[in-house]
């Protein structure tokens, strides 16, 4: 009795693991969309491919580094202080305090974007494209798609600055209309 | 051994074991803060924008530190001089922001990373 009961306790448990398993294993190979010439190629020229993402990884940290400058730049030795002259001076800076606010906001997106995309990018690269080209090309394209949120951070910066400037624009023209 | 013996044998041990404990405890402590401190290093994203490691010595030189503009004085009066000097410097830095597009797709696409070619043309190579 006890036997039995033992017996339907593995049966079910192996039958749970198993399937638990293969639904792992379907999920694996719905998530790739890798093709069998790309799975060869990504074998063939593995070295290669590892070489340019080497590449593609230094030239983004150069990117990050020499932007997040300039992107810093801009808040803090422009916007920040002109905003809090405005403020000293008691003159109307809502709009351009709210542009400002928003731009710190995406800056913080960008470079959190940017930290996930560089980690995925490092991760992707780890991986022996020789042995498990589709779990490398997996990984490829979660890194492209990590990027691709990091380009829409950047087009948001870039459209903050557009705006920054149009604030500014309408503030110094009312600013001057009121002192002609 | 008498007891005396003992109790001087005793107190000698036990010196000689909170010496062991003391530097033990030190590597430990040591070991601990530089965890933590690499924790910090990787988890605020100090790392991604550190150039001085291993892998980035062909880009290190062209950080671009030069050519940067004063900062906006953050007090002071406002008139027409102040805010044409302010768009003149504030022109010319989203200008160098947005100049170029920074980090589109393209870098990782397939035709980038040559992996959706025709297969004779690769043997060919």
């Amino acid at each position: 009795m006890v036997n039995k009961k033992r017996f339907s306790i593995f049966l079910t448990t192996t039958l749970l693991i198993g399937a638990v398993f293969i639904s792992s294993t379907v999920l694996a190979e719905d998530s790739s969309t890798i093709t069998d010439l790309q799975l060869v190629q990504i074998r063939a020229r593995c070295s290669e491919v590892k070489s340019t993402l080497g590449r593609v990884h230094a030239n983004d940290a150069l990117l990050r580094v020499n932007r997040g400058q300039l992107y810093e730049r801009l808040s803090t030795k422009l916007a920040v202080p002109l905003n809090s002259r405005i403020a000293v001076n008691r003159l109307d800076g809502n709009s351009l305090l709210t542009v400002t606010s928003k731009y710190d906001q995406d800056l913080n997106d960008f470079r959190t974007h940017y930290q996930a995309y560089e980690e995925q990018l490092s991760s992707t690269m780890k991986i022996d494209c020789v042995n498990q080209p589709a779990k490398f090309y997996d990984n490829l394209q979660i890194a492209r798609e990590k990027r691709q949120v990091v380009y829409e951070s950047t087009q948001k910066l870039a459209a903050d600055i557009g705006e920054y400037k149009q604030a500014f624009t309408e503030f110094a023209r009312s600013y001057r209309e009121k002192k002609s | 051994m008498t007891e005396e013996q003992h109790d001087e044998h005793r107190a000698y041990q036990l010196a000689k074991n909170r010496f062991v404990i003391l530097i033990a405890s030190s590597i430990a402590i040591a070991l601990l803060l530089v965890s933590v401190a690499l924790a910090l290093y990787a988890w605020s994203g100090a790392a991604q924008v550190d150039l001085s490691r291993p892998g980035y010595d062909n880009i290190r030189n062209q950080i671009s530190g030069a050519g940067e503009p004063t900062a906006f004085p953050s007090s002071g009066l406002i008139d027409k001089d102040v805010l044409d000097s302010f768009e003149k410097l504030y022109d010319t830095t989203a200008t160098q922001v947005t100049s170029v597009n920074a980090f589109e797709g393209g870098a990782l696409s397939d035709e980038a990373l040559r992996i959706n070619e025709d297969p004779a043309a690769t043997a060919n190579q």
